[in-house]
């Protein structure tokens, strides 16, 4: 079985509210962890009242995240949550539970960063350069997970991203090989002749890059 | 009806400056067609031009972002352009123009399936090569002159073949917006309740080149005018944070009596147009004001080399050397616009003030007021003629005239000195240029020295002096040479070489006549050499 989704318990809290534990790791307190989702927004007031879109790291269940969405809720019209989430199962008991019920909040399962970064309504999400809040407790349990996702570099080789090119993408550049495409736009360069139209938009998309870096 | 694209990868600026083009595109042919390319960043800005019939974006900061950030794969940025372009490129187009003459647009435009394309644009082999005279002098000479002689807007309306000036409006102003502006207005206007009160916008935005109006100037502006029972201030804000405590501070001032307005893009043409006058540094707003025919003066930075934006008739143009006397300039201009009598404390400025003029060529500036350089004051005049002249106007005696009675006698004499000792110069070099393409005609063992002569020829167009800017724009006629036969190459080269002849025969010419001496020869034997 894998690690990642080990089974979840659930156990009461002091105040009554459920607690899970993953590992022999409890992922809020035991004694009150509405409390502990207080203190946990408390925390992170600044970065919540200036930012409107949020990822968290670890789901556990909710309580914080059901925190942050109302102090969202009470300072921005507009506001995005992602959660990202290792363990299946919590996930699972989590929507099935109904314990995150705003519209507002995507939980993604975090397995497989190449498939998450070719997932484009998340990446529009990260554009939009999210606070990041970590629950400590979650975080712990799958530490590597996290920040292995932190430090994610995609491959720049064509070959390696070509199955993510769209049709039209496809249709209008003729491009493939393990070359970067700032090294095709180059090779054309350098070749001293544009043969076609896929020559064209290539070096058009390399000169958009620089104008825009150059913030022309 | 033609349909017509726009290749526009310029600024807020160029998309303004754009909608002179779109105006009298229309108003050569109503029903044309006319669409703009341009980034995603610009659609607000883009959707004040009047008369446009399609947009297409490209939502650059997206496709820069994801390629520059590791964490994404590239398939992203290519895909996102992809799509955006798509559209434009599966149509067929009668005419595109390159407008923001940059590199994205000269690859762009050569992937477009057009009829005709206008502007500078890559070629097969790699080389920049233009489309017209105008594609030429715009790539080629003021692109890198330090005071461009001719306004681009100007410059980008003859490279289509059209006026600079039309009778379509250029600017949208939406009915809702302009109601409840002009409602608005129109209790500011009542609030002096002397029945003709004027209403003075202050724009708190600072200029494109990073200019702005120092706070100073505001107050004494402001009281100026609000002791007056003719005038009413209104601050005009973006919504910028630099902008509110800018308005927080001279409310205290003014006992929290001042009116300011927060204006989007959407909504900024119903407001500019509800003013009698913009008093503003270069930037949007001010375009918008310019393009609605709204009196605008310009504040500029002390540097006179930034040229204006401002290219409406009679407008005002004041360089601030000294910003203590920059309050004093914007209430004369005021006074002068309105025949009004608003106090000043001097009239004695320092600060260069320039007047917006039409003339047969179009739009120019001329000072006015204030510490004055007349070298560069001559070099802008004369060489603004001289290219007219160029690309086929007639001559402006009336500048001859102007700068005959109205510029210290001893400054023209250096002035032309000047510039005929630069074409002696470059006139040797024109000539020995002809002397080896003479040889090379003869043998072709001469080609290479011949080369090495245009090569000396071409070098005297590095600087940037009027002769020089000639030379830059027989450069660019070399580079549009497309014949891959070398005696066709020599004949148009000729050709080109005898154009640039003439062209620094036109300046000699104008040398002479500002003065009074009539035409002025070449100081060479040229007839030993040119057959």
């Amino acid at each position: 079985m894998d690690e990642r989704n080990s089974t979840v318990s659930l156990e009461m809290a002091r105040n009554g509210s459920p607690v899970a534990k993953v590992r022999g790791v409890y992922l809020h307190s035991v004694y009150d962890p509405e409390k502990e989702a207080d203190s946990f927004v408390e925390t992170y007031e600044k970065q919540i009242s200036t930012k409107n879109h949020i990822l968290i790291f670890g789901l556990g269940l909710g309580y914080h995240v059901n925190r942050v969405v109302k102090s969202l809720r009470s300072t921005h019209h507009d506001y995005r949550v992602v959660v990202l989430e290792s363990n299946s199962e919590l996930i699972s008991l989590v929507n099935e539970q109904g314990l995150v019920p705003s519209e507002k909040v995507r939980i993604i399962h975090l397995d497989n960063y190449e498939s998450l970064y070719s997932d484009r309504t998340f990446v529009d999400f990260l554009m939009k350069k999210p606070c990041l809040l970590k629950h400590e407790a979650s975080f712990s349990i799958d530490k590597d997970l996290y920040t292995g996702f932190l430090k994610y570099k995609s491959s720049k080789s064509i070959a390696d991203y070509s199955k993510n090119l769209s049709e039209t993408t496809k249709t209008l550049l003729n491009i493939e090989g393990s070359s970067t495409i700032g090294e095709v736009a180059e090779s054309i360069q350098n070749n001293g002749r544009i043969s076609d139209r896929s020559e064209y938009l290539t070096l058009a998309f390399g000169e958009l890059l620089t104008q825009t870096r150059k913030g022309l | 009806m033609k349909s017509i694209l726009i290749i526009n990868f310029g600024s807020s600026k160029d998309i303004l400056m754009s909608a002179n083009l779109v105006a009298a595109l229309k108003d050569e042919q109503p029903n044309n067609h006319i669409a703009v390319i341009t980034h995603e960043r610009n659609r607000d800005i883009l959707s004040t031009i009047s008369s446009l019939n399609e947009t297409f974006f490209i939502n650059s900061d997206f496709i820069s972002e994801t390629e520059r950030n590791d964490l994404y794969p590239d398939s992203y940025a290519l895909n996102e352009f992809c799509e955006n372009v798509q559209p434009v490129l599966n149509r067929q187009w009668d005419r595109v123009v390159n407008y923001s003459n940059d590199r994205v647009s000269s690859y762009l435009i050569k992937a477009v399936n057009a009829s005709e394309i206008h502007g500078a644009y890559i070629n097969e082999n790699g080389i920049a090569k233009t489309t017209n005279k105008w594609a030429t002098l715009q790539n080629y000479v003021l692109s890198s002159s330090k005071i461009p002689a001719i306004a681009t807007s100007v410059v980008r309306n003859h490279i289509m073949n059209v006026p600079h000036y039309s009778s379509i409006s250029k600017i949208e102003i939406h009915e809702d917006y302009l109601r409840v502006a002009s409602q608005n207005f129109q209790k500011v206007r009542n609030m002096k309740n002397s029945g003709n009160t004027r209403i003075v916008g202050l724009n708190l935005e600072v200029g494109y080149s990073g200019c702005a109006i120092c706070i100073s100037t505001l107050k004494d502006v402001i009281e100026t005018l609000e002791d007056s029972l003719d005038f009413k201030p209104v601050l005009l804000t973006s919504g910028k944070s630099y902008q509110k405590e800018i308005v927080n501070e001279l409310n205290l001032s003014f006992a929290n009596k001042l009116i300011s307005i927060n204006v989007d893009p959407v909504a900024l043409s119903s407001v500019v147009s509800n003013l009698d006058i913009l008093v503003s540094c270069a930037n949007d707003q001010l375009a918008v004001a310019d393009a609605l025919e709204v009196k605008v003066i310009e504040i500029k930075s002390s540097d006179v080399s930034i040229r204006p934006t401002s290219i409406g008739v009679n407008n005002i143009v004041i360089y601030q050397k000294d910003e203590s006397s920059s309050a004093d300039d914007i209430i004369l201009a005021i006074n002068e616009e309105f025949s009004s009598e608003l106090p000043m404390t001097t009239l004695n400025t320092v600060n260069p003030t320039h007047l917006c003029i039409q003339d047969e060529y179009g739009v120019s500036y001329s000072q006015i007021r204030g510490e004055i350089d007349v070298q560069t004051e001559l070099r802008y005049h004369i060489e603004r003629a001289t290219f007219f002249q160029i690309m086929g106007f007639k001559r402006d005696d009336q500048l001859i005239e102007q700068i005959r009675r109205g510029m210290p006698k001893e400054e023209v004499e250096k002035f032309v000195e000047n510039v005929k000792s630069e074409v002696t110069s470059t006139v040797k070099l024109l000539l020995a240029t002809l002397r080896a393409l003479k040889g090379a005609k003869n043998s072709k063992g001469q080609l290479n020295t011949f080369i090495g002569y245009l090569g000396n020829l071409i070098q005297a167009g590095s600087s940037d002096t009027i002769p020089s800017n000639i030379v830059k724009l027989f450069e660019g006629n070399i580079e549009n040479i497309t014949s891959k036969n070398v005696d066709e190459n020599i004949q148009e080269i000729e050709n080109y070489l005898f154009d640039l002849k003439t062209n620094l025969q036109i300046l000699m010419n104008f040398m002479g006549e500002i003065l009074a001496e009539g035409k002025t020869k070449f100081e060479s034997t040229e007839k030993d050499i040119i057959d």
